[in-house]
């Protein structure tokens, strides 16, 4: 508004042809020109308000950017649980399928039981000992408590080892395991006791040869 | 021009007083967000290492044919705490056996898929009867539990593992 008025007075002067107001007038060789003082009212005018969108503009697209880049910063942290969450659940269902192998029939002694005594017999025997019942590339089976490394068992050794091979068809392969107890005959004296260790039944999978 | 100045500074403030509360905002989110304490997963893994423990044979014989397994050892300790003949009480020998199994089953070090564990087994009222935990947690927590029934009360048997995943 104060701009205007300024221009008014400026317009005013000229019409009234006052000498020393007219020496102050930017726009001075215009004078007497409406059309031009008009002009010149209406550039100013838009240049501010001009400036006022592009200001606009500009506070929209830093908002704009901020909350993408926050929004992707959100998504990232997210994404990367979900992977987490998917490896887990992969790896639960690989040691689903090596628990239902365990509890198989020619394995099993009990929920989460492997009768060593039955594996040692297995791995002699077709088609258990070539893997041909099985889709997976190995199975193995391993002590882990009371011993400090692997002792391959064989009929000389046996029960003084800790690893069963039952098959291994030897492909480059992953292996995952789930806890198992395994249990066999023991001399403990006079006894024979059937004793419990905590093991791993190890199956292997992946690209078969 | 000085007015024309001085809105342009008010709007500059203006604009500075959004981006502050949008930043506020932002790190109070983000605040929630990282102090929210991780999610315990159920793990197959660490169903089967529990399960699988339990019938574990200990060293304590309560006569020269029976011994006891891990189970057994728990029940004993919430009921009665009866005596081995190697002079220990259930509840120290399912000390001693819990440790071994989980230092040997849920190996932790700098280079293994675990971090931490945290072994806990309570009756009812929360009556602690053993706690054992070992390692700092990093990663992601995944648990097990079990609930064993004894004439008089629900011991429940909790593991839960760290892992660096």
């Amino acid at each position: 508004m104060k701009i205007l008025n300024r221009v008014g007075v400026k317009f005013m002067a000229c019409k009234t042809g006052k000498s020393g107001q007219l020496n102050d007038l930017k726009y001075a060789g215009l004078c007497g020109n409406k059309t031009h003082e008009v002009s010149a009212k209406s550039r100013r005018i838009n240049t501010s308000g001009q400036l006022k969108i592009q200001q606009m503009a500009f506070m929209l697209m830093a908002v704009f950017i901020f909350f993408v880049l926050a929004g992707m910063f959100y998504v990232l942290t997210q994404s990367q649980d979900i992977v987490k969450k998917a490896n887990l659940l992969e790896r639960n269902n690989a040691i689903g399928i090596a628990n239902m192998l365990a509890d198989s029939a020619e394995f099993t002694c009990g929920a989460y039981c492997i009768d060593a005594d039955r594996a040692m017999v297995l791995r002699k025997k077709v088609p258990y000992s070539n893997g041909t019942l099985w889709k997976v590339t190995s199975i193995k089976i391993r002590s882990i408590t009371n011993s400090t490394k692997d002792v391959l068992c064989t009929e000389a050794n046996y029960p003084n080892c800790n690893l069963i091979k039952v098959y291994d068809k030897g492909a480059g392969e992953t292996t995952v395991y789930s806890y198992v107890a395994v249990c066999k005959r023991v001399k403990e004296k006079e006894y024979v006791e059937y004793k419990c260790e905590l093991g791993q039944f190890i199956i292997g999978y992946g690209v078969k040869s | 021009m000085i007015g024309r100045n001085k809105k342009g500074q008010e709007e500059i403030v203006g604009f500075v007083l959004i981006v502050l509360l949008v930043s506020v905002i932002a790190v109070v989110f983000l605040a929630i967000n990282v102090r929210k304490p991780s999610e315990k997963l159920p793990s197959a893994e660490i169903e089967s290492f529990l399960q699988s423990s339990m019938k574990y044979s200990s060293e304590c014989l309560v006569t020269a044919e029976r011994r006891y397994t891990f189970k057994d050892l728990i029940v004993s300790c919430a009921e009665s705490n009866e005596k081995c003949l190697d002079g220990k009480s259930a509840c120290e020998s399912m000390n001693y056996t819990a440790n071994k199994l989980l230092s040997e089953g849920l190996r932790v070090c700098a280079d293994c898929p675990n971090t931490a564990y945290r072994f806990k087994v309570y009756g009812e009222s929360n009556r602690t009867l053993l706690s054992l935990k070992e390692g700092n947690c990093t990663g992601t927590i995944t648990t097990a539990l079990l609930s064993l029934h004894t004439y008089s009360e629900r011991v429940r048997v909790e593991v839960e593992v760290c892992k660096a995943m």
